[in-house]
């Protein structure tokens, strides 16, 4: 069965000589259909990098990255864009809701954009905000709304083409505890539907909604374990923030 | 370092990261100096080579025309008339009757109507025309008037058929005593034949035997005398009996020198409003430009201010750094333009060929030169003050933070464009986002549409009205031709250079939109489509008003029943205004839409 993404000896590397950065130093990594993935570490290592290389946002030095069994690195800008929009989802730690837009038509922008017909792209808006619950919030713009109604949205937006891989940036960067348990818990409900996740976070909190645990260090892979399906961890992080 | 070393050296760097943003407002207030001085110098420009013509050619003060009664020659008693009246006592001289007529003339295979004054081989009392090239009237050929010998192309040594004689031109000179080509008819002319009506006649000096002899029943002769007052600026006062009691029939008309300087300044009158018309449009285009250039560049600053003002610099500090910057741009382009309006006028409004006078010689008052440093620093005062004082009064953590201004939500655009393919989806929200820039791209483009149409409706009117197929050119229309198409290009460029500015600012205004809709899935084509597009739909409403604009305003400023331009032509400079308007967004746009994703999310 093909990978869901798989980066093979990926770098990054910015500047020359001395100045040499090397963002992403060979990593290797794949992530099956379904699986969740975090990748956690401390902040520049990497990781968001990786994360961008891994959705088409960004070309490797060297290396390869497969995305739905599509090889992306060499495509043009173009094919990528298509790419991100049949089989990508973003969400980002900074939410980039368009402001002058309320909560569902922010949500069913991505599909207004792939082509689908508004009538189609609202009700898929909809369901989806019904999911992530802000039903109730559906006519509110991201200013009336907090971080974590605002994430919520991002992942909505992100989920509405049904893309084969989530991809997320530190999406609890900015958000306050209680917000956090409210996304991470919706990235677990994500876990158990089968949806292929991949996590950036410098937040250790997050492996709870995860299979797998990767970490990096000065661009590199240093660990990947995989997590208990079933640990005790996980609900005590999940339940324990709500306290 | 003083406060004020400080800010000019802040100034000074700030315009140099932004070279290619100075440049272009530079050229946009050098060239609203430049068409502003053009119109300010041409009020003063008539008077001076009239007045030297007169002086080198012993000019008259009163111009005497003795008409024949219809179908009858002069009579004695009218002769008689015109003798005593040369005879009062505030004449200081007079030259002899001349007899003129006019006849066919064709030269080079262009036919015109030639106004044959006969002349005596040796020089008159007054009116000694001046022999720019050859030498004077003999028997053995005739001397041209400058403009009209310009516009037949005719030079010393050339034949021509004048009443189906053939005869050589053996000088050109030039007169003050009448007014030159093609205005000469403005002070009496018999045109009795069908084909003449519409004729512009030029003046031809012929020996007096020669006219005599090509007069006809129909066009019989007049007889013209020259006077000199004692006191020429008593010429109109003199003149004034004469012209009561409506056109002479066996009694002299007289005509004072004023009437004929009039005459001659008539010729620069259409350039002249077509001039201050252009120049209006320019200052408006100018302030334009601005308004799109700081409001532009007040989205990149905040956070600068905000680092000026944590720095401890004051409100008033700030916006006098930003003002300062401006006004040196406006203070050098308004120089620059003064110099490049001195240079341009005399090619661009060429004195007439009818009268002497040095070309590229133009005088300017200090009044002038304070009018157009004055109304370009004005103008750079209006369109900075407010969004620099703005700027200044943000606040320094809100500046820092540049949280910018939350786009404005329109319902009905968002509802509407959900039905629309990606690049008029985005390309439409994005317009909408931001109206006053829209208002901008609008009245721009409509300012130089309007201008195009106005030229081309004159131009239309012109051909309608002095079309001549096959006669001499005529140098008023040529001339009203060159200005009208001059600036209209000024105004097509000024048009260009906001458009570009006000795609730019748009594009990094809607940098973050068009990122994350890239990260979604937008393509960079469709991204780049977008922002022309939303700069495309405001530029469709100001072709349109610019073409409904011009049109009534050229009909309610021709005094004459105005010739409309065929539609096909009017309908394809828009188009081509589209194209261009296409062509100059895509730059920008594509720039824009091809930044890199990540970093510009990183950045936001």
């Amino acid at each position: 069965m093909n990978a869901a993404v798989r980066v093979t000896r990926l770098a990054k590397h910015y500047g020359r000589g001395e100045a040499l950065i090397r963002a992403v130093d060979d990593v290797d990594l794949e992530v099956a259909p379904g699986e969740s993935l975090v990748v956690v570490g401390p902040s520049g290592c990497g990781k968001s990098t990786l994360l961008q290389l891994m959705g088409g946002l960004d070309l490797p030095t060297s290396g390869e990255v497969w995305v739905a069994g599509l090889r992306i690195d060499r495509t043009s800008e173009r094919a990528r864009a298509r790419l991100r929009r049949d089989h990508v989802g973003f969400v980002f730690q900074d939410f980039h809701l368009m402001e002058e837009l309320t909560a569902v038509e922010n949500v069913e922008l991505p599909a207004l954009l792939a082509g689908t017909p508004s009538g189609q792209a609202r009700r898929a808006a909809t369901t989806l905000l019904e999911a992530v619950g802000l039903a109730d919030r559906m006519r509110h713009r991201p200013g009336q709304l907090s971080g974590g109604q605002k994430q919520r949205v991002a992942i909505a937006r992100a989920l509405v083409n049904r893309p084969t891989v989530l991809l997320a940036d530190e999406p609890t960067g900015n958000l306050d505890s209680a917000a956090t348990t409210e996304v991470l818990r919706l990235f677990d409900h994500l876990r158990s539907d089968g949806q292929t996740l991949v996590v950036v976070s410098h937040d250790q909190r997050t492996a709870a909604t995860a299979d797998r645990m990767a970490s990096m260090r000065d661009g590199a892979l240093a660990h990947d374990v995989a997590l208990p399906s079933d640990t005790t961890t996980a609900a005590e992080i999940l339940s324990g923030s709500r306290e | 370092m003083s406060r004020l070393g400080l800010g000019v050296r802040l100034a000074i760097r700030d315009l140099r990261r932004r070279a290619t943003e100075t440049v272009l407002l530079f050229i946009a207030l050098a060239v609203a100096a430049t068409t502003l001085t053009i119109g300010l110098v041409l009020h003063g420009q008539t008077d001076a080579p009239y007045a030297l013509t007169r002086a080198s050619t012993a000019g008259p003060d009163i111009v005497a025309a003795l008409f024949p009664t219809p179908n009858n020659a002069v009579s004695a008693a009218g002769r008689t008339r015109l003798r005593a009246l040369a005879e009062r006592p505030e004449v200081a001289s007079r030259s002899k009757p001349f007899p003129t007529t006019w006849v066919p003339i064709v030269a080079h295979g262009i036919s015109g109507v030639a106004e044959l004054q006969g002349r005596d081989t040796s020089p008159s009392a007054v009116d000694r025309p001046q022999v720019v090239s050859g030498r004077w009237v003999g028997p053995d050929g005739v001397v041209v008037e400058r403009a009209f010998a310009q516009a037949m192309g005719l030079a010393v040594g050339d034949l021509v058929e004048l009443g189906g004689n053939q005869e050589r031109v053996v000088g050109i000179a030039v007169s003050a005593a009448l007014p030159p080509y093609p205005q000469l008819c403005t002070i009496g002319c018999i045109l009795d034949r069908p084909d003449w009506f519409s004729a512009e006649p030029g003046l031809v000096w012929a020996t007096r035997h020669l006219a005599t002899a090509l007069a006809s029943a129909r066009e019989p002769l007049v007889w013209f005398e020259y006077i000199k007052l004692h006191d020429p600026g008593s010429a109109p006062a003199f003149a004034q009996p004469y012209s009561v009691g409506g056109p002479p029939s066996g009694r002299p008309q007289l005509d004072p020198w004023q009437e004929i300087a009039a005459r001659q300044a008539e010729q620069l009158a259409n350039e002249r409003t077509a001039v201050v018309f252009g120049s209006t449009l320019l200052v408006i285009l100018a302030l334009a430009t601005l308004v799109v250039l700081v409001g532009g560049r007040m989205s990149d600053e905040v956070r600068r201010v905000g680092m000026l003002k944590a720095a401890g610099a004051g409100p008033g500090f700030v916006a006098g750094l930003l003002l300062t910057s401006y006004l040196a741009i406006g203070l050098v382009a308004a120089v620059v333009g003064l110099a490049s309006g001195l240079l341009l006028t005399p090619r661009l409004v060429g004195l007439s060929a009818g009268l002497l006078g040095r070309e590229g010689t133009t005088s300017m008052t200090p009044t002038d030169a304070v009018v157009v440093v004055g109304s370009v620093l004005a103008v750079v005062m209006l369109a900075t003050t407010l969004p620099a004082w703005r700027a200044a009064r943000t606040s320094t953590v809100a500046a820092l933070d540049d949280v910018g201004h939350l786009p404005r939500r329109h319902r009905l655009v968002i509802a509407l464009s959900a039905h629309l393919p990606t690049p008029a989806l985005l390309g439409l929200r994005l317009a909408a986002q931001r109206p006053r820039r829209a208002a901008l791209t609008t009245l721009s483009i409509a300012v130089a549409f309007c201008a195009a149409v106005v030229v081309l409706f004159a131009q239309s009117s012109l051909q309608a009205e002095r079309g001549n197929a096959g006669g001499p050119a005529d140098p008023q229309v040529a001339q009203l031709h060159l200005v009208t198409t001059a600036l209209t290009l000024l105004l097509a460029i000024m048009a260009a250079v906001n458009l570009l500015f006000v795609t730019r600012a748009s594009a990094v205004d809607a940098r973050r939109v068009i990122a994350v809709a890239r990260a979604v899935g937008v393509t960079p084509t469709e991204a780049a489509a977008a922002v022309g597009l939303g700069q495309l739909l405001p530029a469709t409403v100001g072709l349109a008003l610019g073409w409904a604009t011009g049109s009534a305003l050229f009909h309610a400023l021709s005094a004459s029943r105005p010739a409309a331009p065929p539609t096909t032509q009017l309908a394809g400079l828009a188009l081509i205004t589209l194209l261009i308007t296409i062509v100059l967004t895509a730059f920008p746009a594509r720039l824009e839409a091809r930044r890199p994703i990540a970093e510009t999310l990183r950045e936001s």
